[in-house]
């Protein structure tokens, strides 16, 4: 893999990242913004229940009194009746808009208790899963990053070849360990981890460190047997 | 509307979050595919989910829209 294929990797998981990270934002603000926006609306229909309540106790009272007055009435009562009438015509308008205006707030409070159930798993998993994504990216970015200071092809080079020739060539301060297995993925080398993400290879990275040193460990107990074994023959 | 301003902040998340997983261009499509299903395909998901609820959420509102104007 060129020079240029690496740089444009690089750019590629910078732009991913920026990516993940906004959308994460996005999302942040969306999910604080529907919760403003229904908690907003439902405020709005309890206020509209309240009015309503208020005016069709009002309209009872009215009702009430043209009712009573319509009772005690003895003689020319047209006029009573048509008043008792209007009230009970206004009564009932009244409990109309009081039943829909119900009606509504039972669906505003059903929906921001659904909307903010389903917001809360949302918010965990996109904070959960963007978190992951960043981390990993960000890992990579880095990773990445450092190689152009000695030389791309150079250090992808070092990398096929094996940790520790590469730990050699670039000194203590840089462990190529933790980046062989991007950096073999960045080189296209036919490894048993081609065909895997590069995530997959970050988490991979932990457990070849581990195997490495297995493998030191093994060697190490190995010349060790094998210098005692020297020493007792005669 | 209510929760029309939600909404289009989920598709506008949605869609950069496409444009960015197509702008990993410089990936191999096997690194991309695997990333792409891994990482970005659970966080499409959830936005595609959020999308879902709000309008429904949005559609209740409305109805508690046309009943309080008295339509």
């Amino acid at each position: 893999m060129s020079d240029d294929a690496v740089r444009a990797e690089v750019n590629a998981v910078r732009a991913l990242r920026q990516g993940v990270d906004r959308y994460a934002e996005q999302i942040r603000d969306a999910l604080g913004h529907a919760r403003r926006e229904v908690a907003a609306a439902d405020r709005i229909a309890q206020e509209a229940v309240e009015r309503r309540r208020s005016e069709a106790q009002r309209r009872e009272q009215e009702f009430r009194r043209a009712d009573a007055a319509l009772r005690q009435c003895q003689e020319n009562c047209a006029g009573a009746q048509r008043q008792a009438a209007s009230a009970a015509e206004r009564l009932a308008e009244a409990k109309h808009h009081l039943e829909r205006a119900r009606k509504a707030a039972q669906l505003t409070a059903s929906a921001q208790s659904d909307l903010l159930r389903v917001l809360q798993t949302i918010e965990a998993s996109v904070g959960e899963h963007s978190s992951v994504a960043s981390s990993a990216l960000a890992n990579l970015d880095a990773k990445l990053a450092a190689l152009p200071k000695f030389g791309l092809s150079h250090a992808i080079h070092n990398a096929a070849v094996g940790t520790a020739v590469g730990v050699e060539m670039f000194g203590a301060t840089m462990n190529l360990g933790r980046i062989t297995g991007d950096t073999l993925q960045a080189a296209n080398l036919n490894t048993p981890l081609r065909d895997h993400s590069i995530t997959e290879m970050v988490e991979h990275r932990e457990e070849q460190e581990r195997d490495y040193v297995v493998e030191q460990d093994f060697e190490s107990k190995r010349r060790m047997s094998s210098e005692e074994g020297r020493e007792t023959q005669p | 509307m209510t929760l029309e301003g939600p909404i289009r902040q989920v598709e506008t998340a949605l869609a950069s979050l496409a444009n960015a997983a197509r702008g990993a261009a410089g990936w191999s499509d096997t690194q991309r595919h695997v990333f792409d299903r891994q990482r970005m395909e659970p966080l499409a998901a959830s936005g595609a989910r959020l999308l879902g609820a709000l309008q429904k959420a949005q559609e209740q509102c409305a109805k508690a829209e046309t009943l309080l104007s008295g339509r």
